[in-house]
């Protein structure tokens, strides 16, 4: 007999393949890991660039963008796949397999990685050809990007728990919440510039503190992975509590099945 | 062993609609039921319950013996279903989805193929299944729930809309997948093919179940001087002094 593990594994893995088959065949949806995050990076580069050529500066730019698309997939992608599945009266034959809503979670986030993979060779290399940004502590700015993924899969925990309740009218929230978090954590910028009780909000993000940790490796923020943890664990374990009692609230209400 | 049991389960969803008011059915294993009744009746709603996805306020609801409150993961693994008025994903092939289905069910890849030839999909399973046509894109649910060898297969009206054609096709692959020992509960509007596929007919009413039994001794209900060869919808109307809405028969 097959162990749970193993179904479970391939559970996260069908969520994977179905985003891949939806990428391969929707041109709409590559644009995601192409022309946006380009239009995103170029325009804030150049921008930076034509006042200054501080690297830090510019590195700041190269560094929130690529955290920010980070957060933006690994937050994105589990529920795009669930919220698809809804609009197209499928979400039924999903939801009456044995799937778990965590393995949507991992199944974006396995998606997340391939996509920002290609994306991170973009923004690295044209960074690096267009406004000379190097990364001096590699390791220590890819853990500033896992933090960053850490931050989108809390994000994505409860944006499945508001697609479940919520159904369609959930996604113009959903698409806006990684932007909206990006803005408030002060992805380019110190919280600072903030009114206070905005910074006291801001501080409680662990989105400001992994930015911070991207912000660290150019001299530009204190480097506390601590401050990052303490924010991000009370943030996860509302999110499991918010998205298992969601799930229940949804099969009460019959929000897993579209009804004639 | 039952495959199905359901005991005084009622439902009511927000904003107050009640569709199932004390519910009590009992499926043993290896049969075909028919669960017959008008739009609302709360066959859906049935479904959904033995799905498990949705869940009843009271009463308690066991599939294959197994608690749906304390089992649902298992017996999501042991059930499947197919509904009559299912959309799709567009630019997915019938074999990419059913692929997705079978990582999801942790079934082997060699199913896939299996599942297509069962429903006589082969030579279509690298076309989009958004273009097939009705008979077809059934064709394809049926190959989507056999993927994991359901030991229950719920069919919520599986023939609504299809030509005469396509529904005696597909209730020829029911009857060979019951035949393999699936249990099966079947939503229909079509009386003639409740009688023609179920062992034994449900009828259900306002969220209530009016009459249960096989044909024959339904229509012995409505039986009478004034009616001597009732139909199955004389007994629904006799039971419930409700018409049976039914759309037009294939």
């Amino acid at each position: 007999m097959r162990s749970e593990f193993t179904a479970a594994a391939r559970r996260v893995n069908a969520h994977a393949y179905h985003i891949a088959l939806a990428l391969r065949r929707d041109s709409f949806r590559l644009l995601d890991v192409t022309l946006w995050p380009m239009v995103l990076f170029l325009s804030m580069g150049l921008f930076a660039q034509s006042f200054t050529h501080d690297p830090r500066v510019l590195g700041v730019v190269v560094l929130g963008a690529l955290g920010w698309r980070i957060i933006y997939h690994f937050q994105m992608e589990a529920v795009q796949l669930y919220m698809d599945n809804y609009w197209m009266g499928m979400i039924e034959h999903v939801m009456i397999s044995p799937v778990r809503w965590w393995e949507f979670v991992l199944g974006g986030a396995v998606s997340a990685v391939v996509k920002i993979l290609i994306i991170a060779l973009a923004f690295l290399g044209l960074g690096r050809v267009l406004f000379h940004v190097t990364l001096h502590r590699p390791g220590a700015v890819f853990l500033g990007f896992l933090a960053c993924a850490a931050c989108g899969l809390v994000l994505s925990i409860f944006s499945m728990g508001v697609a479940f309740l919520k159904r369609g009218d959930a996604f113009a929230f959903i698409f806006a919440f990684p932007d909206v978090i990006a803005v408030l954590s002060g992805v380019f910028y110190p919280v600072t510039v903030f009114p206070k009780p905005v910074q006291a909000l801001a501080q409680t993000l662990p989105t400001t503190h992994a930015f911070n940790l991207l912000k660290a490796t150019l001299g530009l923020a204190p480097h506390e992975p601590g401050l990052f943890l303490a924010t991000l664990a009370p943030w996860l374990a509302a999110g499991i509590l918010f998205t298992s009692w969601a799930l229940a609230k949804a099969r009460r209400e019959g929000k897993l099945v579209k009804m004639k | 062993m039952d495959a199905v049991a359901v005991r005084q389960v009622s439902k009511t969803f927000p904003g107050g609609h009640r569709a199932l008011s004390g519910v009590d059915l009992v499926i043993p294993e290896g049969r075909i039921h028919g669960l017959l009744g008008p739009n609302g009746a709360g066959k859906t709603t049935l479904i959904a319950l033995l799905a498990g996805l949705t869940a009843a306020d009271s009463g308690t609801v066991e599939v294959c013996g197994l608690d749906i409150r304390r089992h649902l993961h298992r017996i999501q693994g042991l059930v499947n279903m197919v509904r009559g008025f299912s959309g799709v994903l567009e630019k997915i092939t019938a074999r990419e989805l059913l692929t997705y289905y079978a990582h999801l069910y942790d079934a082997p890849l060699g199913r896939v193929e299996e599942v297509l030839r069962r429903a006589g999909l082969w030579e279509r399973r690298d076309q989009e299944v958004a273009h097939f046509s009705s008979g077809w894109r059934q064709r394809f649910f049926i190959a989507k729930a056999l993927i994991n060898r359901p030991r229950v297969l719920f069919l919520d009206e599986p023939t609504v809309g299809l030509d005469v054609d396509a529904a005696m096709t597909l209730r020829d692959l029911v009857r060979d997948i019951n035949a393999e020992g699936c249990t099966i509960l079947l939503t229909t509007h079509y009386m003639r093919e409740a009688e023609e596929l179920c062992g034994t007919i449900s009828l259900i009413a306002e969220g209530r179940i009016v009459a249960e039994g096989d044909a024959p001794s339904l229509k012995a209900l409505a039986a009478g001087p004034d009616l001597p060869a009732p139909t199955l919808e004389d007994v629904f109307l006799r039971l419930t002094r409700q018409k049976l809405e039914v759309p037009d028969e294939e």
